[in-house]
């Protein structure tokens, strides 16, 4: 598992004696942060790289949550970081199940997800290498009046963020979820 | 006068999983179901208050132990999370209308 943060635009800073150098606890990177200035085009950038199982599927909340505590003005952080730990969830169960099918150790899960400041988003893109194609418009909504068996994944994703978005290409799917922030 | 006297137990287990019931975890919780249904138990009481995540393997899980224990007479309540995000959830697909979901476990228990 890779995880990797990174925001463009950050530049490295001389060598400086402790007098000169920021403040404990102050931040060191010259590079914008999620509210900066509108004609600044920024991201922030954290990358997963999880085995397709899953056994570790646990840390997409504990990552979006420590992701979303650094955006401001969020009127309700707690439940916005469990809908979309769950949105994301969902997608890589719908991987492991139905993209890959079997667990193999080389089956993978790379997962992006970018804080965008104009408009102000969470990019969520997942990425699989199972080959094939999944025809989003083929499934059909649950009936949520009788207790479903199959159907919830869906419908869930669909319901936790502002847009869904799949594609197939090269051997590779990419989802692509959106949440406005 | 003859009189016969039958006692009657009606048993209610409650389950009550704490944590996650996710997809890594649904196998063994459903493997408790069988469990239970194989020695004909029909009554359940889930209290999901100290569930912290619920997906849709959860969610399928429980459906499948409410349509076996009613196809066999009997029922299924739950009980509310304290996790509120989780309440809104059930809400959302509707599991407030499939099953009866009580406050605690003692309210779902004078619901049966």
């Amino acid at each position: 598992m890779m995880v990797s943060s990174k925001v463009p635009g950050d530049v490295e800073q001389p060598d400086r004696s402790p007098a000169e150098r920021p403040a404990e606890g102050a931040s060191s990177r010259s590079g914008p942060s999620i509210g900066c200035p509108a004609e600044m085009n920024c991201y922030d950038t954290i990358r997963l790289d999880l085995p397709a199982t899953y056994k570790y599927l646990n840390i997409l909340g504990a990552c979006l949550t420590e992701m979303l505590s650094r955006v401001e003005g969020l009127s309700d952080p707690e439940v916005l970081a469990y809908n979309l730990q769950l949105a994301v969830h969902e997608t890589c169960t719908n991987i492991i199940n139905h993209a890959y099918g079997e667990t193999r150790p080389e089956n993978r899960i790379e997962i992006t997800l970018k804080l965008e400041p104009i408009p102000r988003s969470l990019i969520m893109e997942l990425q699989d290498t199972a080959g094939g194609a999944f025809d989003l418009s083929k499934i059909a909504e649950p009936n949520l009046e009788e207790g479903q068996i199959h159907g919830y994944g869906l419908f869930l994703i669909r319901s936790l963020v502002d847009e869904v978005n799949y594609e197939s290409h090269s051997g590779k799917n990419i989802w692509r979820l959106v949440k406005k922030l | 006068m003859e009189l016969t006297i039958t006692e009657h137990i009606v048993r209610i287990n409650i389950i009550a999983p704490q944590g996650r019931i996710d997809a890594f975890c649904t196998p063994e919780l459903r493997k408790q179901f069988e469990v239970l249904l194989g020695k004909n138990e029909i009554k359940f009481i889930l209290d999901l208050s100290a569930v912290t995540f619920l997906d849709s393997a959860g969610m399928a899980a429980l459906v499948s132990l409410l349509k076996a224990a009613r196809e066999a007479g009997g029922d299924v309540k739950l009980v509310w999370p304290k996790e509120e995000a989780a309440q809104r959830i059930l809400r959302l697909t509707r599991f407030d209308r499939v099953f009866d979901i009580a406050d605690n476990q003692k309210a779902a228990l004078s619901s049966f």
